[in-house]
């Protein structure tokens, strides 16, 4: 009588909400990460997670909306630094305290990194995706993912003394 | 460590969660606002399909009559055509060979259109066709220079890789294995043989003249080493990470530079070889940086090589 449910369908407010909870902190930190301001994430998040409410797209899975989110905050993220004045004004996020050093000296060097290379550390490092799932929520080619991994990688040696433990 | 710092950091950063409901109310002002527009346009679109019922309905002579029936008796018609003196008859004849005309200029349109349309589709076909000559002469060219050169397998074993694992899992440079060897010029290196001899052990290739690759040729190159050595080590399952430091000039010959690794558990990367590449990316010779800058490479085992 009920046929198999083959994709993920988010109907009601309340599935919807589950999924915002859910995914919020994820995505504002990710974010944050490209943008560098707290209004700027601000902005990006909301524009997030309204596009999701409206859309009418039907999700395969949890991972298939994760990924879909992940991609809408990086193409939201470049959107904000399409406008020349604010790649020269957005200033870095120094108002974002850390209780030691390294953990400063890591996150400010990865906000320093291009944006693309952020991206990937971003995930690899801190949402402990594989490149493989990178590569599909980035929509890009796995070789590529590792090269943008292993440049991030290269630069973040240089600019952290010691290199963390980074090779 | 870096991982750890990272995670740490981010865990530390406090989110804005009250944007939550105000997504949800940015929500359901536009869901309104979307249901205002549907019903708007709905009612465009009833009213504009009653005005045109109204209008064709109690309008007389807006519907155009059948164009197939000529009404000999509906003159004044015809006469709007021709010259007022001509009598029905005569109008009756021009009309018909107005028809005719209307006909041969159509068929000439279609000629003509029939023509116009075709140029740029012969051009196309052209082009498409001188595409596909070159395609298929790119590919025996391929075909061929991969017949000449021998296909290419893996070789790190399972006993290189045992050496590796019996070594503590550290990071084993080539040049361990190269110390060990003598720095003896193998006899192909001397000259003569297949094109690319960097005889790096003898020559000194400073890398201050090394210029950077782009995104694409690194792409390009850790692709074409994937194909030969594989994407992750079979052993471990650890991923493999190719890496383009830069590219030189030997001997007149462009030779890439970089490093092979391997992803481990933790996340850390695990040097295996620095490494040299030819052009034509069949030959790969481990090798090591000297403190001044300069290369030295084992030029007698080919990594390429079956």
């Amino acid at each position: 009588m009920f046929g198999h449910i083959h994709k993920r369908e988010i109907h009601s407010n309340i599935e919807k909400r589950e999924v915002v909870e859910k995914y919020f902190d994820m995505i504002y930190k990710l974010a944050l990460s490209q943008t560098k301001d707290r209004d700027s994430a601000d902005d990006v998040v909301q524009e997030v997670f309204l596009r999701f409410l409206k859309s009418d797209k039907e999700f395969e899975s949890d991972e298939h909306i994760k990924a879909w989110l992940i991609r809408v905050t990086i193409n939201c993220s470049h959107n904000v630094f399409s406008n020349s004045w604010a790649q020269k004004t957005t200033p870095l996020t120094e108002d974002i305290v850390f209780d030691t050093e390294e953990k400063g000296d890591v996150y400010y060097a990865v906000l320093e990194l291009p944006q693309k290379y952020r991206a990937v550390i971003h995930l690899f490092y801190y949402e402990d995706m594989s490149i493989e799932e990178i590569s599909k929520a980035l929509k890009s080619n796995a070789s590529t993912i590792k090269s943008q991994l292993s440049r991030g990688r290269k630069m973040l040696r240089e600019k952290l003394e010691g290199g963390y433990g980074l090779v | 460590m870096f991982k750890k710092y990272y995670k740490q950091a981010n865990d530390d950063i406090e989110t804005n969660r009250a944007l939550i409901d105000k997504i949800f109310e940015e929500s359901e002002k536009t869901t309104a606002n979307k249901s205002f527009a549907a019903v708007y346009k709905f009612g465009m679109a009833a009213a504009a399909v009653l005005v045109i019922a109204v209008s064709t309905t109690f309008v007389p002579g807006l519907l155009k009559p059948d164009k197939t029936e000529v009404a000999p008796e509906n003159i004044v018609r015809i006469a709007k055509d021709t010259p007022q003196n001509k009598t029905a008859d005569v109008a009756i004849k021009h009309e018909e060979k107005n028809v005719k005309n209307k006909e041969e200029i159509s068929e000439t349109a279609k000629k003509t259109t029939q023509v116009t349309k075709s140029e740029p589709q012969i051009k196309y076909e052209k082009k498409a066709e001188a595409v596909t000559n070159a395609e298929a002469v790119k590919s025996e060219q391929k075909q061929e220079s991969a017949e000449a050169n021998p296909s290419i397998q893996p070789i790190i074993n399972q006993t290189e890789e045992s050496e590796y694992v019996e070594k503590g899992n550290a990071p084993v440079l080539a040049m361990d294995t190269a110390t060990e060897q003598s720095y003896a010029i193998p006899e192909r290196a001397r000259g003569g043989g297949p094109e690319f001899r960097p005889s790096l052990e003898t020559k000194e290739v400073s890398l201050k003249d090394m210029t950077q690759v782009s995104q694409e040729e690194s792409e390009k190159i850790a692709s074409c080493l994937e194909d030969g050595l594989g994407k992750e080590n079979p052993s471990t399952g650890g991923q493999y990470f190719f890496e383009t430091d830069g590219k030189v000039q030997v001997d007149g010959e462009v030779v890439y530079v970089g490093s092979w690794s391997q992803m481990t558990d933790d996340s850390h990367l695990s040097k295996l070889h620095d490494f040299v590449l030819n052009e034509s990316m069949n030959e790969m010779y481990s090798c090591i940086h000297s403190e001044d800058g300069t290369l030295l490479g084992n030029t007698s085992n080919n990594l390429l090589e079956k």
